[in-house]
């Protein structure tokens, strides 16, 4: 246990390439668990399966082996050695309530779901979680009931039901002036009684808008990110009655000042160009020395642009279209810090496969736009790096789908096809280069400088 | 062999929370497995392994369809297990509770015997495989005395685990007699399982139910079918083992059925070296004549 506690940073990379690889075999053989140590730190591979049921003693016995080798997984108690234990104490709506246990200048900070308080800060998971009590100076972490669960679940939590004097207990904890050594003749004091991981799911798990409750679809995604190796934290608009501010645009993209000229310069000759008469050919007659002109005459399809202040903006998402978490990359735990953690890796929405469906066009817009302007890198120049910038989108999030646990994990992106002018490289020769030259970077670029000498050349002969 | 997934007696009780049916033991689960192919899906994680995504542990999700069929056939019962929970925790007091905390303590007792018996045999495997490594440095002499003892001392660890005088390595310095904290996974015990008689209502399903029992009768496995767009994904036999034959997308006997949702289903069904079938059920038909329930198979032919 112990080792297997101190691996939440060294154990993580593999998993993000391993998430998923093979969504036809779901279910994985429990008889290769036992290779799964955390020294080796190597997922193994799916056992190989058969087509259909033939009744023979072989296949029969490997079954067997399977389910046993599950089964004796599955009946894995979960210890607390007394060296890494962390005691927690629930102050749910169902008994003590926090706010009517706890006096209010000790609870000072809290958001209205953090019920779960612990004895202890150590080991490296609050360095993620937890949040402290603020203007006391008897100071107390307490978690979020996904947070709660989730250390209950992987085996480092021991959540007891309290009573009466289970939270002086945690202050005594916290200060450090808790009685090392008891002596038995004393009565022991009742602090209250362990919970089962059922219990914890009983009295965490209910529908996101109720106190300190988290729903089971958005516990399991969170708790899948968390094993993943993210770091997590709820975002603002986690319950449906906050509403959300519209991000300003704080965040000037790099290449503004260029990119605005560009398009002063091009609205120059774009300007005389938009005027069209009303009726007559699409393409004026006239004298016509590039393929761009032409194209831009006959774009009349007015086409996606996306901007920095959204000029009609879309209602505030609504449910389950909305950033549930904020992820934050394995490779940044380093030097994460609850307090700062900086701008989020990536962007969750949860939906229930269920009770949802795909969200229209409005929810869609919505819940892009309650995400920061993200536009693709402005180092991504060029025809090369089209996909890139349209995969990366100008907004992205990413949709979680929840079915009875099983999750898929979807961008959504804020992609402009509009601003991908695909005829401008017939200007530069580069179409008929590649042609020639063939595919790859490399080549590419030499195909086009030929093409261009080509072009030259036969202009010369003219 | 006589294993606990043996003596399960139904009815089981399957956990209703937040409207998703849960099941915590690990018995129940694997009992349901083997006697009545529904395997639902492991959500939670497993401590032995916590940082991984592919091996999951309790509970188990029951599909409302699962959850349903086994309310229907007296294989289950549905509880609130909120209410039972709230209700077992404001009012746990007594014999009730000094029973509960024996029970953990005395399986406490028993980790703990375990932990430091395997500390000890680590600490013994270490050290003789220390001195085996400075018999190797100092191969000159025969001398083979060093084995000796600890061989004794690590046959003695089998049976006298408190030994004060023991090599034992820091993790196990407390040594104290205190029991090991732990946390059971399921808050019911086989002698005190709730009452079956909460007016909880049947889960709520559509015009997939018809279709999972049929499939789940006749042998089937069936698992939720996000991954390929459908239903269910139904399998010939234990999932752990075989691989699905079908998706499967339930329809309403007269439903009009989109031509292209018929040909989608049928290409990412025959890519995946699976058929897909669809089903409704014939309400006007009758039922003694058992085809009540009809179902098709579509491959798609031109690949």
């Amino acid at each position: 246990m112990a080792d297997l506690d101190d691996d939440i940073t060294t154990g993580t990379p593999q998993d993000q390439t391993n998430d998923d690889n093979d969504p036809i075999d779901d279910l994985p053989d429990f008889r290769f668990l036992a290779s799964l140590s955390s020294k080796s730190a190597k997922i193994p591979k799916r056992g190989e399966k058969d087509f259909e049921p033939h009744g023979t003693k072989h296949q029969g016995g490997i079954l067997e082996a399977s389910r046993q080798a599950m089964h004796d997984a599955l009946s894995h108690t979960r210890v607390h050695p007394p060296k890494l234990y962390l005691r927690g104490y629930l102050y749910g709506e169902e008994g003590l309530k926090r706010d009517e246990a706890i006096a209010e200048e000790l609870r000072q900070g809290l958001d209205d779901d953090h019920v779960v308080v612990v004895e202890s800060s150590r080991g490296p998971h609050f360095k993620t979680m937890g949040k402290m009590t603020q203007g006391h100076k008897y100071g107390s972490i307490w978690l979020l009931p996904e947070e709660a669960l989730y250390l209950v679940e992987r085996g480092n939590l021991d959540l007891w039901w309290p009573t009466e004097s289970s939270f002086a207990n945690v202050l005594e904890h916290m200060q450090g002036i808790r009685k090392t050594t008891e002596t038995d003749d004393q009565p022991e004091e009742d602090l209250g009684v362990p919970m089962s991981l059922q219990a914890a799911y009983a009295m965490l798990i209910g529908k996101d808008d109720e106190r300190g409750k988290v729903s089971l679809e958005r516990y399991t995604v969170y708790a899948n990110l968390k094993r993943t190796g993210y770091a997590i934290a709820r975002a603002p608009g986690w319950g449906s009655s906050t509403v959300i501010e519209r991000h300003s645009p704080t965040i000037i993209p790099r290449n503004a000042e260029s990119a605005s000229l560009f398009t002063w310069l091009f609205g120059l000759f774009a300007e005389s160009e938009k005027e069209r008469p009303l009726y007559g050919p699409l393409v004026r007659p006239g004298m016509y020395r590039s393929y761009n002109s032409i194209y831009r005459q006959i774009a009349i399809i007015p086409r996606h642009k996306p901007c920095v202040v959204p000029t009609e903006p879309a209602p505030p998402p609504e449910e389950p279209f909305r950033v549930a978490y904020f992820l934050w990359k394995a490779s940044k735990l380093a030097t994460f810090a609850k307090s700062n953690p900086g701008a989020p890796d990536f962007r969750v929405a949860i939906a229930d496969a269920r009770s949802s469906s795909v969200p229209t066009l409005t929810q869609m817009t919505s819940l892009l736009e309650s995400t920061p302007w993200n536009p693709p890198n402005p180092d991504w120049q060029g025809m090369a790096k089209s996909y890139g910038r349209l995969k990366h989108g100008w907004r992205n999030v990413v949709l979680a789908v929840n079915d009875q646990g099983v999750i898929s994990y979807l961008q959504l992106g804020e992609a402009a096809f509009g601003e991908e002018q695909m005829y401008e490289r017939f200007d530069e020769g580069n179409f008929r280069g590649a042609k020639r030259g063939g595919g790859g970077a490399q080549r590419g670029t030499g195909g086009r400088g030929r093409g261009r000498g080509g072009r030259g050349r036969g202009r010369g002969r003219n | 062999m006589a294993e606990a997934y043996d003596s399960v007696s139904e009815p089981i009780p399957i956990s209703l929370i937040a409207g998703r049916y849960l099941l915590f033991d690990v018995n129940v689960v694997t009992y349901l497995r083997r006697t009545h192919n529904i395997c639902g899906s492991l959500i939670g994680g497993i401590p032995q392994a916590p940082q991984q995504n592919m091996f999951l542990g309790l509970p188990v999700e029951l599909m409302p369809e699962e959850a349903a069929l086994l309310v229907k056939k007296e294989i289950g019962y549905i509880v609130d297990d909120v209410a039972w929970h709230t209700q077992r925790f404001n009012t746990f007091e007594g014999e009730d509770r000094q029973k509960y905390l024996a029970s953990l303590r005395s399986q406490g007792l028993k980790a703990r015997k375990t932990a430091q018996f395997a500390a000890r045999k680590r600490a013994d495997h270490g050290l003789r495989k220390l001195v085996a490594k400075k018999a190797i440095e100092s191969d000159s002499s025969e001398d083979e005395s060093p084995d000796t003892p600890f061989d004794g001392t690590s046959s003695d660890a089998l049976y006298d685990v408190d030994r004060p005088s023991s090599p034992a390595p820091s993790s196990i310095a407390f040594a104290s007699s205190e029991p090991y904290a732990l946390t059971p996974s399921t808050s019911y015990s086989p002698s005190s399982l709730p009452q079956n008689s909460s007016p909880a209502p049947d889960p709520p399903v559509g015009p997939g139910y018809a279709l999972f029992e049929l499939l789940q009768s006749r042998g089937y496995f069936m698992m939720p079918g996000l991954r390929f767009g459908c239903n269910f994904n139904v399998y010939p036999g234990d999932p752990l083992r075989f691989h699905a034959h079908f998706l499967a997308n339930a329809y309403e006997f007269d439903e009009e059925i989109p031509l292209i949702d018929l040909i989608g289903g049928g290409r990412l069904g025959t890519s995946v070296k699976k058929g897909f079938v669809i089903g409704g059920e014939d309400l006007d038909a009758e039922a003694e004549s058992g085809r009540k329930m009809r179902t098709f198979c579509i491959e798609w032919g031109g690949m």
